[in-house]
């Protein structure tokens, strides 16, 4: 707040050298305004800070329904299979299996990482043609935030174990997070049914889904 | 930092009451302890306290140090359901290896406990584990070719975390939350519902890829190529925000397997079971790793 210790200057008034110099140099004095510089090391514990000051932790676990991927659940699958993505009912492409929001990120640095268990059924990499190549089979992995793809990765290629993270630089605001798979595309040699029941059998599955994510802006 | 954004006065300025005036105002603004020279500038990490942000941390050993893998840790498939007891990783001299906190580690609601876990495994198979059990299905046969059984590859090992939270005599293990003992029912098996494996890491066994395969049925030319999952590394991850305190006095991992999808009928939720049919044929492998634990305040 501005305090006159001296006289406030008028116009139509009498201006000195002094009385410019003595108002100078008693503001000057109230110049004290804190900065980094002036503060001392390790001054601050969290007693002092509000909540959230400095950073925020957002985690998830389970992640999604009961920690899995519920937008494909073939009921029909055998039953030593998930009930899970079959190419009957899966559309391809990449498919948001789990959702969150990073509520009032302030902006700055974000880490985060998605985990789980993952399974592919790599059977059918094998096509009777000639000269075909065989086709390996992935349940490829990305985070979104805020629209923008976050980390990606080719993901798993049996029945095994992932996580993936990565950092980035974020605006303030509520930050929408997605989780995708996406399967490898079907080929045209693929094994779909069981042949006794003429069930569908499992191609995919993810569970086990955890989130954490850590926004620091200070 | 603060800081007055308004040129110097040099010699030969016109000296105004305006200008004089809205120099000092200047200076008032800069003055004003407020959210930003205060929240957004003067803070930064040298003014808070040691480990703000991360309190603790800790890296301890598991298994064993094999780079070579000259000697590994080998267990072998549980062969009865349910099982009695996991397998507690250890260095190979029947030295369990687990994590330990001094005095026991106080986690709060204000925490955020984060564990993770590596370990370098192998699956070790003899014959055809992988079309024993419940770990196949059939698919049809067609231009001379018979019905074939097709191994789901699903068959794994899980390893999952274990801690006690009682005290530092360390014989109170239980699962950490969201993760079941794998003893529950499943029909006719014992598992655990998908829901319960939150702190459960899978680790492959085998893959099986089929030759010659024809619009998905087997021809008179299919064949089978399986291959077991060879030295590799697995991890795990885990975190948890308690409730209320919770004091940490150990932290380990136990594996188990044979386990394969299941559901108890069509409809039911989706569960990791114990399948024995394999056992007398997979063993798991394993040597070194390392598990760290971190304590992240949440805000």
């Amino acid at each position: 707040m501005k305090h006159w210790t001296q006289r406030e200057t008028r116009t139509g008034g009498s201006v000195t050298p002094d009385s410019i110099q003595r108002e100078m140099t008693s503001s000057q004095s109230s110049i004290t305004a804190l900065d980094r510089s002036q503060l001392p090391a390790a001054c601050i514990d969290a007693t002092r800070l509000k909540d959230y000051a400095l950073h925020r932790v957002y985690q998830e676990i389970p992640w999604g329904t009961q920690g899995q991927q519920t937008v494909v659940t073939d009921t029909s699958a055998p039953l030593n299979n998930f009930s899970a993505i079959t190419y009957q009912l899966y559309n391809g492409g990449w498919t948001t299996v789990a959702t969150t929001t990073l509520t009032a990120f302030k902006g700055g640095s974000l880490m985060a990482e998605w985990s789980g268990n993952a399974y592919v059924y790599p059977a059918s990499t094998g096509p009777a043609l000639a000269n075909v190549e065989y086709v390996p089979r992935y349940v490829r992995l990305r985070l979104l935030v805020a629209g923008r793809v976050f980390v990606e990765c080719l993901g798993p290629a049996s029945h095994e174990a992932f996580r993936v993270f990565g950092t980035g630089i974020f605006e303030q605001g509520d930050l929408p997070v997605e989780a995708q798979i996406r399967l490898t595309d079907a080929t045209y040699d693929d094994i779909l049914r069981e042949v006794t029941t003429n069930d569908p059998i499992c191609q995919a599955h993810v569970y086990s889904m955890r989130f954490l994510g850590i926004g620091r802006w200070r | 930092m603060s800081r007055i954004n308004r040129a110097r006065i040099v010699d030969g300025d016109d000296t105004s009451a305006a200008s004089l005036n809205d120099r000092f105002d200047d200076f008032s603004q800069a003055n004003a302890v407020d959210q930003f020279n205060l929240r957004d500038a003067a803070v930064d990490l040298p003014q808070l306290g040691t480990g703000f942000q991360a309190p603790f941390m800790q890296s301890d050993n598991l298994g064993k140090s094999d780079l070579l893998h000259a000697a590994p840790v080998s267990f072998s498939a549980q062969g009865s359901t349910p099982y009695s007891t996991p397998h507690v990783l250890q260095d190979g001299s029947a030295n369990v290896t687990i994590a330990t906190y001094t005095g026991g580690l106080t986690v709060t609601p204000s925490d955020v406990f984060r564990i993770y876990w590596s370990l370098s495994v192998r699956a070790d198979i003899q014959n055809t584990p992988y079309r024993q059990g419940m770990q196949f299905n059939t698919i049809a046969g067609t231009g001379g070719g018979g019905n074939f059984d097709v191994s789901t590859s699903a068959g794994c090992f899980v390893a999952w975390l274990q801690w006690d939270i009682t005290d530092a005599g360390l014989t109170h293990w239980t699962e950490v939350p969201g993760q079941g003992d794998f003893k529950t029912a499943i029909g006719s098996y014992h598992g655990n519902a998908l829901l319960n494996c939150q702190a459960t890491t899978v680790i492959p066994l085998w893959s099986v890829y089929m030759r010659n395969v024809n619009n998905g049925d087997s021809s008179s030319g299919t064949t089978e190529e399986a291959t077991a999952a060879g030295w590799r590394g697995v991890s795990g991850a885990w975190h948890y925000v308690p409730g209320s305190n919770v004091t940490v006095y150990g932290l380990r991992i136990v594996a188990l397997g044979v386990m394969h999808p299941r559901r108890a009928s069509a409809g039911t939720s989706n569960a990791l079971v114990l399948d024995v049919a394999p056992a007398s044929n997979v063993d798991l492998e394993y040597t070194g790793g390392r598990l760290v634990t971190f304590v992240n305040r949440v805000k």
